[in-house]
């Protein structure tokens, strides 16, 4: 609780002292190596993410889902056929996805809450540079735990199976899949987070969105309902994770679930750009 | 150096049908706040002061207008944390986030070294709470780990929304001496405050606002000097008597005011001549004095009439009742 010696306050030697009108535009910008730009807004993001006790809770609970939900699933097969990634890939699509996703909702939610964004646009005004940073580490953090709980999601299926068939590459392009169809979601959740803000808003909308919608649209008569249903991002995840057929198949299922994110990102930077923070 | 050019913010429907519960925070705001010098910005609460700041900072959106930090627009600035250090709110940070990670994750932004972080944790003397998450702190901690993060990046431009809420005596006297110190490099530093007797002492130049419009911009001793209006205390125990040296001070004086049974108020005139009349009509005083301009006061001429929530405000000099003006002198 001293008094600081001003000298202390321009440790680095940069440019300081009567510095007077003369500072013009620029004056600093530009200067230094620094890493602001895209790198530094990740750095940020990363630095935010792993210094919360919350993030590891939240991956310790997929962890946790999946490794009941797997054998859970597992259980029920009963096809020689089978890929011992089965289970865990009905386990991301029906659910631990949304675990997952939930980080990227928080990471959001989480600072519209706190007034932590305050913060962190004084840091990253650049609204398309922080959404982008924001999509890259939660995407990326996403991928790696659904491969992780892919990879897990497998062994714990494969023991609860009574029996299965198991082709490295199948299995391989299952935990792949998983991977990106989290990485995505969370993508999309983190679009959805921005235009919502809250995190009980977010939540209902997911819900809505990946469960709710398609069960109501598949009921009504007709087909086009139905039709719909199946490209929204959870009839998407069924082509990529579940093997259902119908209209296209998961080579297709990837791009548009990979669109369906785009969108929502779209829709957050538009939004982002027009509201006060 | 921060510049606004007509800067102006509207809240609600714009466009579509003025005046339909459509609010004007800033209006028309021009001014320039240049280096060396602490700049500070009151005015009333509701009168656009953080609005104006969060305008700066690119967090709000401008209606219409400019505001730019050394020439440029907040969002252009490549490294904006080296040019402008910025406390808006003191808790802008996750409460579950230590303080040390909190200012580290800005610093990566900006690729500031850690060693940074660790020096502007020392000036703002929390580094011993660094490793706390940020919502175990007290106000006054809040607002010390807001001063550091503005700090970290050696901005040139330090803007402070009411920094010394909350802070111990200790700590206000720590932010004046360092805003000064600041100031004394060459850096712009522009403070908001509704403590006129902070102000006072801390800054060099005013900027006074009311309800989002610029109600004076000079060097605090010019804003002083114009609100050396004289004011003369006058109490005595026959309020007939007073009555009759209100009448006859009245003709000359610009106000006269009662502030209780037994005690006047005349603006516009010297003691000296207030006494003398009272002499001449043989009016007997128990006290007379002159009162002395403050900031406070001349602040207060200024908004009037442009106060927010003239209810929560009483005390402006047309409205005010005795007791709450100078509690002292009504005993």
């Amino acid at each position: 609780m001293s008094i600081p010696n001003p000298s202390q306050l321009a440790p680095r030697g940069v440019r300081r002292a009567g510095a007077g009108p003369g500072a013009g535009p620029g004056a600093g910008g530009g200067a230094g190596p620094g890493a602001a730009g895209l790198r530094g807004a990740v750095a940020f993001e990363w630095t935010k993410l792993v210094s919360l006790r919350s993030t590891w809770y939240l991956l310790l609970a997929a962890a946790v889902a999946m490794a009941l939900a797997a054998p859970g699933i597992g259980v029920t097969f009963h096809d020689p056929a089978a890929s011992p990634a089965d289970p865990a890939a009905l386990a991301a699509l029906y659910g631990v996805g949304t675990v997952v996703a939930a980080l990227a909702m928080l990471s959001v939610t989480g600072e519209y809450a706190t007034g932590c964004l305050t913060t962190t646009l004084q840091c990253v005004p650049d609204r398309a540079r922080f959404l982008l940073a924001k999509c890259l580490v939660q995407g990326g953090v996403s991928f790696a735990m659904g491969v992780a709980l892919g990879v897990g999601g497998t062994v714990a299926g494969a023991l609860s199976l009574d029996e299965s068939t198991f082709h490295a590459s199948t299995a391989a392009g299952q935990v792949l899949a998983i991977g990106a169809y989290t990485a995505l979601l969370s993508v999309l959740t983190l679009g959805l987070a921005t235009v919502v803000r809250s995190s009980a808003g977010v939540l209902t909308c997911l819900f809505l969105l990946l469960f709710l919608l398609p069960s109501l649209l598949r009921a009504l008569p007709g087909g086009f309902p139905a039709d719909v249903a199946d490209v929204l991002p959870q009839g998407a995840g069924e082509r990529l994770l579940a093997g259902a057929t119908g209209g296209y198949g998961p080579a297709v299922a990837l791009p548009l679930l990979a669109a369906w994110a785009f969108a929502s990102t779209a829709l957050a930077l538009r939004v982002l750009r027009r509201r006060d923070a | 150096m921060l510049t606004l050019r007509s800067l102006t913010k509207k809240y609600g429907r714009s466009g579509a049908k003025a005046g339909d519960g459509e609010k004007t925070a800033v209006d028309d705001l021009s001014l320039e706040v240049t280096p060396g010098k602490v700049t500070g910005f009151l005015g009333p609460n509701g009168a656009g002061k953080s609005t104006t700041m969060r305008l700066i900072m690119g967090l709000d959106r401008p209606t219409s207008g400019t505001a730019l930090v050394n020439g440029r627009a907040y969002a252009q600035l490549p490294y904006p944390l080296r040019e402008v250090g910025a406390l808006l709110d003191a808790k802008a940070a996750h409460p579950r986030r230590s303080a040390y990670h909190h200012l580290l994750g800005m610093a990566r932004s900006h690729g500031i070294p850690a060693g940074r972080v660790h020096e502007v944790l020392g000036i703002a003397g929390i580094s011993e709470v660094a490793g706390k998450p940020v919502g175990s702190f007290s106000m006054g901690m809040g607002q010390r780990l807001g001063i550091a993060a503005a700090l970290l990046g050696d901005p040139e431009v330090l803007l402070l929304d009411e920094p010394v809420n909350g802070l111990d005596p200790d700590g206000v006297l720590w932010i004046r001496t360092l805003l000064r110190s600041l100031a004394a490099e060459g850096r712009t530093v522009f403070l908001s405050s509704h403590l006129m007797s902070e102000m006072e002492l801390t800054a060099d130049r005013l900027v006074v606002i009311g309800r989002g419009r610029l109600l004076a911009e000079a060097p605090m001793a010019d804003v002083l000097a114009g609100g050396t209006r004289h004011t003369v205390r006058v109490r005595g125990p026959e309020t007939e008597e007073l009555r009759t040296l209100a009448h006859h001070i009245g003709a000359e004086a610009e106000n006269v005011r009662w502030l209780s049974d037994g005690e006047l108020e005349v603006t516009g005139v010297r003691a000296g001549r207030v006494g003398d009349v009272a002499h001449e009509r043989r009016v007997r005083l128990h006290e007379l004095r002159a009162a002395e301009a403050t900031l406070e006061e001349a602040y207060m001429r200024l908004t009037s009439g442009s106060v927010e929530y003239a209810d929560q405000l009483k005390p402006t000099p047309t409205r005010s009742t005795a007791g709450e003006y100078d509690p002292k002198a009504s005993v």
